[in-house]
């Protein structure tokens, strides 16, 4: 869910794996950097549409989905997602990008595994420049 | 109780309004200062601009010692991370939300928001009860007796300008009137003299089972 860079990224290296990836955003132009090859083999499956709708979700097979991931911009969109996708559709792994760390914090005990886009890629630069 | 609005649209205003004028201690969360102002200036100053899912603007908000938390956003996801982090970061002891999607109902109540209120679903309830039983409309449930509601109905034009006197109308054994809401706006507990007439609301409470004959007895005969 969210075919921004990060989304791209992930389902870009998941395909190349041979998994197959059901990516979801609500702009059709958002998927146009990913691997034309990939979409045409069947294993990224772009689809338009809302992933906080049941219809949208169903589209994208939710109920037969071993994995969802949570990643467009917005916080409260993703806990949603991620939260309609564990507790509705039983998705045995949920991961949900939420950048605010006090949102971050409540759903750690909730089942939910939460990443923060930034505190990432704020570990990782530290971690490159050797601190 | 001390409580806090998260959305000042017209559900979260018209909420803060009455629960000001029934004495409750308010804040009013909302990211449209337009909005804050206007409700500011009816009520005294009782909104804070910011996101409602900002923990900084809740705890602003006085998140802290708050007894109920009530989101009222168009924005499910919105209303599902205020009400979560009211939960389970400012440990608020009620959380009530508007839901706008279906669906979402389910999960906020298996999340454990304390009462998601369905607005599809009961805007759809009400039009399909109005279609299917015209001129009778369900108030509410009456809880813990099997399957009894309280339900209302106008007096046809058939009872005519003055009326009928009560002890004439005989209901139906389970079912019962315990007020007269009159054409001039006036509730009455009616005596077996009072007189039903037209353009008067009647309220009862009665059974599913009874509701037909009711209706018989209160709706137009050409309506049936």
């Amino acid at each position: 869910m969210g075919c921004g860079g990060l989304g791209v990224a992930v389902a870009t290296s998941l395909a190349a794996q041979g998994h197959v990836v059901h990516i979801i955003d609500p702009q059709a132009d958002a998927f146009e950097p990913l691997p034309h090859g990939k979409i045409e083999d069947g294993l990224i499956v772009p689809l338009v549409g809302d992933g906080t709708l049941e219809e949208d979700l169903l589209r994208a097979s939710v109920r037969d989905a071993n994995v969802f991931l949570a990643l467009s911009g917005t916080d409260t969109v993703n806990a949603l997602g991620a939260q309609m996708a564990k507790h509705l559709y039983r998705v045995p792994t949920v991961i949900c990008r939420i950048d605010d760390p006090t949102i971050q914090g409540i759903y750690g005990g909730l089942g939910i595994v939460a990443i923060s886009a930034t505190a990432l890629v704020a570990q990782m630069a530290l971690e490159k420049a050797g601190a | 109780m001390h409580i806090i609005i998260v959305g000042a649209g017209r559900i979260g205003s018209s909420l803060a309004r009455w629960l000001v004028s029934a004495g409750h201690e308010i804040a009013v969360v909302d990211r449209d200062r337009s909005r804050c102002a206007a409700l500011d200036e009816a009520l005294g100053s009782v909104t804070v601009s910011g996101d409602g899912t900002d923990a900084g603007v809740l705890s602003k908000a006085g998140l802290n010692r708050a007894d109920v938390l009530i989101a009222t956003t168009r924005k499910d996801d919105v209303n599902l991370v205020a009400c979560q982090l009211a939960k389970h970061h400012f440990k608020v002891p009620r959380t009530v939300s508007v839901v706008n999607v279906r669906v979402h109902a389910e999960l906020f109540s298996i999340l454990g928001i304390d009462l998601a209120i369905d607005v599809p679903e009961i805007v759809l309830g009400r039009i399909q009860e109005a279609l299917s039983h015209p001129g009778i409309v369900h108030l509410m449930p009456v809880s813990g007796i099997d399957g009894k509601s309280v339900v209302s109905f106008k007096i046809p034009a058939r009872f005519g300008t003055e009326g009928r006197p009560m002890r004439d109308i005989s209901l139906p054994d389970g079912a019962m009137i315990p007020l007269v809401i009159t054409r001039e706006g006036e509730a009455t507990i009616p005596s077996e003299n009072t007189l039903i007439r037209a353009g008067d609301e009647v309220v009862a409470v009665t059974t599913a089972q009874f509701e037909e004959d009711l209706r018989d007895l209160f709706t137009e005969e050409n309506e049936k």
